[in-house]
């Protein structure tokens, strides 16, 4: 497979240079830190972004990791597993979508994911098997 | 809001309440905040979910919507070729009605009061916001000569989709299809590609000697060059010509013809997509204040505008740079329903928000390919930034990307009217 070249990125990142001019700096953020995830054990209340990113897998494996479709559940799925699963497609160059999407995440990134996905009660069935 | 209302509401957010002060317009308002989500595309339909889903509906959600049906342009071009009723692409709003307790307001938002922040519906009604998020996706520039009741854009669903699919089925033997695509930024920027590959497949199959002109506005194909490259001079060579640099400047909508910086090309269908800009009502609201004065500045961390607070804009109408895109606009909807709830708490958005996009191509009735990047924010430009690793293509078309093209067109249409 060959990586389609950067140059052709043109259409997608007119704009990127554009300027904003709000006002907050990065220190009002700190509410939204990395660290220490906090999920409840109802699964649901996960303050410090860790659902917030977890929720961007939803458009391909459904709301809350649940698959209405033949693409693979997360819900329920062990915190570990998902971990791994997902550094296995960081580390190969396959062509496949999820593999370049799992090279968008940072190692702490994918802990917050998968921890969410393993607090999501009443999960899927079917599970990843690349 | 009483004070046990209000923790009550914080707690059900998981917010902490060491956050002290609300904003004035929050502790003015009502009991319950009041969140109105202009437009019910992909950005608009997905933020409504997620704004009382994420709240534990503790937010008032009303989604202002002038259609009954919202007709998705992902997978529009099997329409065209027959592949795919317009039928089937159809959403309504009554699962996000029931299911999740959103007021759907079928009217127009004609104009915005933001120091009162009220807004006036074309039904004469107005309402009143703690925050607005506008969804309005596009509109198109004007053309000298174009009536836009002759010759199709095809580009934002719905009728004109099944009136340029009859137009093609009536093309003659030997006739002409002539597409015009847009400077960048346009909405989906593999789409018109993908659309000269559909209907060549289908001019291929059902009329002899029949042509597809592409007269793209950009100096190359803007994305996935090396699959679609090889559509046109291979798959469909002697069918596909491809003019790069060509700038529609005028057309006789009567005789079918595009004036372009190259020369005249008559067609026997005509299929203009004109450049874009936000949605009228970021226009006419002073909102669209990128350096073209196409598209709204926000904040990526909340989406609100740069311009006037309380107003956030999300889909294709912003102006990130992000790829213009239903599956992207969802994403955007997630970062902003989120961050219009901490907000909403007196608590402030994510620092460190990430979104995703995918497009699946159809290049022929078996076949597919695939686009994908993702974006991270970047606290020093304070700009969401492409991850360079992550943007990639799938190497040609092929039969097993087709079957997972629906897969992934129906989880998505799932993930955001379901
Ligand atoms: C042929 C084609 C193929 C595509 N393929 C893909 C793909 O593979 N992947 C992908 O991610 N994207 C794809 N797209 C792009 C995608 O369809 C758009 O980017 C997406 O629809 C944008 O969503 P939106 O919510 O911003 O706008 P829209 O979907 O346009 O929705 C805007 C809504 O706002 C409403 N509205 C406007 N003004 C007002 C107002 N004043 N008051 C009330 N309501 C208002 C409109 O009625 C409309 O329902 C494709 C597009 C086309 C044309």
């Amino acid at each position: 497979m060959k990586h389609n070249k950067l140059p052709y990125l043109g259409a997608w990142l007119i704009g990127l240079s554009q300027s904003f001019s709000f006002n907050a700096t990065a220190a009002d953020y700190t509410g939204g830190q990395l660290s220490n995830p906090k999920i409840t054990a109802a699964g649901v209340v996960v303050p410090d972004g860790a659902r917030l990113l977890a929720s961007q897998c939803f458009q391909c494996h459904g709301t809350d990791g649940k698959s209405t479709t033949g693409i693979d559940s997360l819900a329920g799925e062990s915190q570990a597993e998902l971990i791994n699963e997902m550094r296995e497609m960081k580390a190969k160059t396959k062509a496949d979508l999820m593999h370049y999407q799992a090279k968008a995440y940072t190692d702490a990134q994918i802990q917050l994911i998968a921890a969410y996905f393993a607090s999501v009660s009443g999960g899927g069935t079917s599970h990843h098997d690349d | 809001m009483n004070d046990i209302s209000r923790r009550k509401f914080l707690k059900t957010l998981g917010l902490s309440l060491g956050a002290t002060a609300l904003p004035i317009s929050f502790a003015k308002a009502a009991l319950r905040p009041r969140v109105i989500v202009v437009g019910g595309g992909f950005a608009g339909a997905t933020a409504a979910k997620y704004l009382r889903l994420w709240s534990n509906n503790t937010v008032d959600v009303t989604l202002v919507e002038p259609n009954a049906v919202y007709y998705s342009p992902i997978l529009s071009n099997l329409v065209l070729s027959g592949q795919k009723q317009l039928s089937q692409l159809g959403f309504k709003y009554d699962t996000l009605a029931q299911k999740y307790g959103i007021t759907v307001t079928r009217s127009t938002v004609n104009s915005i009061n933001s120091a009162n922040r009220t807004v006036k519906l074309a039904n004469g009604k107005t309402l009143g916001y703690e925050r607005l998020i506008l969804a309005p996706g596009i509109q198109f520039k004007a053309i000298p000569g174009l009536d836009e009741t002759k010759i199709l854009h095809a580009w934002q669903s719905g009728n004109q989709v099944q009136q340029l699919r009859q137009q093609i089925q009536a093309i003659p033997n030997s006739g002409t299809y002539v597409l015009s695509i847009p400077k960048a930024p346009y909405r989906c920027p593999p789409g018109p590609y993908e659309r000269a590959c559909v209907i060549a497949d289908y001019l291929k199959r059902n009329k002899l000697g029949a042509k597809v002109i592409v007269l793209d506005g950009n100096p190359d194909i803007t994305v996935e060059r090396d699959t679609f490259n090889a559509a046109f001079t291979s798959t469909y060579a002697g069918i596909v010509e491809y003019v790069p640099n060509t700038i529609l400047q005028s057309v006789d909508s009567a005789k079918k013809v595009a004036i372009t910086s190259f020369g005249d090309y008559r067609a026997d269908v005509l299929n203009v997509i004109p450049p874009h800009q936000a949605g009228g009502i970021v226009l006419n609201s002073g909102l669209a204040n990128s350096s073209t004065g196409d598209w709204a500045n926000v904040n990526p961390l909340s989406y609100e505008s740069t311009a006037v607070k309380g107003i956030h804009i999300i889909g294709d109408s912003q102006g990130t740079g992000q790829p213009k895109a239903g599956h992207i606009a969802n994403a955007e909807a997630k970062v902003c329903a989120d961050a219009v709830l901490r907000l909403l708490s007196g608590s402030q958005p994510f620092a460190a928000p990430m979104t995703n996009s995918a497009c699946y191509s159809p290049i022929s009735a078996t076949t597919a390919s695939w686009l994908t990047a993702a974006f991270a924010y970047d606290p020093a430009s304070q700009t969401m930034q492409l991850v360079p690793a992550s943007y990639g293509a799938s190497s040609g078309a092929s039969t097993s990307n087709y079957r997972k093209m629906f897969e992934w067109a129906n989880s998505l249409f799932g993930d955001t009217f379901a």
